[in-house]
């Protein structure tokens, strides 16, 4: 049994595991308020995106850069009141962009200040050996895997459930209002879920298969 | 020795999960042809339609899945015939397919199939069309309009006596033509006589047990019975109620579904009783006039809770007995 490519596999993976093998909303569960009742429409997933890597990237970095100098009790509230500070600059940057979105998601951009996602990168730069390279690069991919995952569950509640794609309407036999509530939200995330869990699952197969051609 | 273990339903008696299909496809196949005597050749299509896309779509799952397809297993057809006979008989044929592609693949086979599915499917394949498409699903053809079996439909639709109901209205319509099936409603489910013929029968062929459907009947008559919606007597009330919409339909083939009920018999009661409640607070405050199908999936929720409750109430029992047994014996002795 030759494991030395998945071995690599695994090494290099873990520059974009934030992406793909552990993308937070469909592989981890996390953030998962914004998936289910957020992502009705493109618009509003693209707005959300901005202000979650505007939000997550800089507590990340500040949280590797000062973490383990300062004490844990007051981690928690420094971290809170930067990544506070972060999302009302974000919303003043997206509000002339997309004014009625930012209406529309009303309390959930507030509480990207305190999402599941961030105080966990938060608390693993704060506890393990902090490295800010590292730091940045996980709090970019996490960003990246956050806004594909919102904006690939956006795009199918808004084309199935409403017809449209970013407000245009397109021609589609059949509409699935049901799309656009909560529930129909969960049950297309444990989906999405089970369909990477799936891809990532085939890929590493893939790559072992590669290295071991005869061996079952 | 040796334990097999089999998923639900557990069956103790010689008929087989095939005979037990068979007896309720007997009798919703029946429901199917008084629905063409009413509406005609639509009635029919829609039933078939919905049937052929549950039982492929249910095919292409398990392949999926790499299990061994299992021709004898009716349990698709079943949920394909309950979905079409609770919908009008005006239904776009979409809607239908869409309902029943719910029913097989988010509901039954994500949790693995035939035997292990939490939730009702043909109840959650009800409620999928039920919250996508309201307008269609809730409106009711007059029986004996002709219903073109392709194309636009230019009949009159109007509204199921649930509906006047949920309005605080009295419905005008004629208690025994209710009980014939003759007013407008799903296609299936209005003809009350039938009905409660097909619960007699399946309750003489022991298909499903009596401790399920009467409690639940008993406990939805009795909360109309004490809170009519209509301005008028109790019992005006309990007719208007379990006459109206799917309840009884409800009752007979969803309700009773053997794997998403609880095993023992006073558990069945209990789960009756708490659907029945739930189905008559979703008619008084729920956003439909048909909760049936809701309160089913509501109740479903709390079925392995139920059973795990009511067993340990039984060994309490149990025990209780035994310990009294062991001190008379002391006390012969």
């Amino acid at each position: 049994m030759n494991l030395k490519k998945v071995r690599t596999y695994k090494k290099y993976s873990r520059y974009w595991e934030g992406f793909f093998s552990k993308n937070p909303v469909l592989i981890s569960g996390l953030a998962l308020p914004f998936a289910v009742m957020v992502s009705v429409n493109l618009k509003s997933a693209v707005a959300l995106s901005i202000t979650m890597a505007g939000t997550v990237i800089p507590t990340v970095l500040l949280a590797s850069l000062i973490g383990q100098k300062l004490p844990k009790w007051i981690c928690a509230i420094i971290y809170t009141v930067f990544s506070m500070v972060m999302v009302v600059t974000c919303a003043a940057l997206i509000l002339p962009m997309f004014p009625e979105i930012v209406d529309a998601l009303g309390v959930y951009i507030p509480i990207v200040a305190v999402n599941t996602m961030l105080l966990w990168l938060c608390s693993k730069y704060s506890s393990d050996k902090p490295s800010p390279w590292m730091a940045l690069v996980d709090a970019v991919m996490y960003s990246l895997g956050f806004a594909f995952a919102i904006c690939l569950i956006s795009l199918l509640r808004e084309y199935f459930g409403n017809n449209t794609i970013w407000g245009v309407a397109v021609n589609f036999p059949i509409k699935f209002s049901g799309l656009q509530i909560a529930f129909a939200g969960f049950i297309l995330v444990a989906f999405l879920n089970a369909g990477f869990r799936g891809l990532k699952r085939l890929i590493l197969f893939a790559v072992y298969r590669h290295s071991n051609p005869k061996v079952t | 020795m040796k334990l097999n273990r089999y998923p639900a339903p557990h069956i103790r008696f010689r008929e087989s999960n095939k005979t037990l299909m068979s007896d309720v496809i007997l009798l919703l196949l029946v429901l199917c042809g008084l629905a063409f005597l009413f509406y005609g050749l639509r009635a029919v299509a829609v039933c078939a339609v919905s049937v052929a896309a549950a039982w492929i779509s249910d095919l292409v799952c398990i392949l999926i899945r790499g299990k061994k397809p299992n021709f004898q297993d009716f349990s698709p057809i079943v949920t394909g015939l309950i979905i079409a006979l609770v919908m009008p008989a005006t239904i776009p044929y979409s809607i239908v397919v869409s309902a029943a592609l719910f029913a097989i693949v988010v509901v039954k086979h994500p949790f693995g199939g035939t035997g292990n599915n939490l939730f009702n499917p043909a109840a959650a394949g009800f409620c999928f069309a039920a919250i996508c498409w309201p307008n269609s699903v809730f409106m009711y053809p007059t029986p004996f309009d002709k219903i073109p079996l392709w194309g636009e439909i230019t009949v009159k639709l109007s509204q199921n006596p649930s509906f006047v109901l949920k309005l605080g209205g009295i419905p005008t319509n004629d208690i025994t033509e209710m009980m014939l099936g003759n007013y407008p409603g799903p296609m299936g489910a209005t003809n009350i006589l039938v009905i409660l013929t097909c619960l007699v029968f399946l309750l003489f062929r022991k298909t499903i047990r009596w401790q399920l459907p009467v409690p639940f009947l008993a406990s939805a008559a009795f909360v109309a019975f004490l809170f009519p919606r209509v301005g008028t007597n109790g019992v005006q009330s309990v007719l208007f109620e379990l006459m109206s919409g799917s309840l009884l339909f409800g009752a007979v083939f969803m309700l009773t579904d053997p794997v998403t009920s609880p095993k023992r018999d006073s558990s069945l009661a209990v789960y009756g009783i708490f659907a029945g409640v739930i189905t008559m607070l979703f008619r008084y405050f729920g956003g439909f006039e048909e909760s049936v199908p809701f309160a089913i999936l509501f109740a479903n929720a709390f079925v392995p809770v139920i059973d795990r409750y009511n067993e340990g109430f039984h060994r309490l029992i149990r025990r209780k007995n035994l310990e009294l047994k062991k001190s008379k014996n002391i006390q012969k002795v």
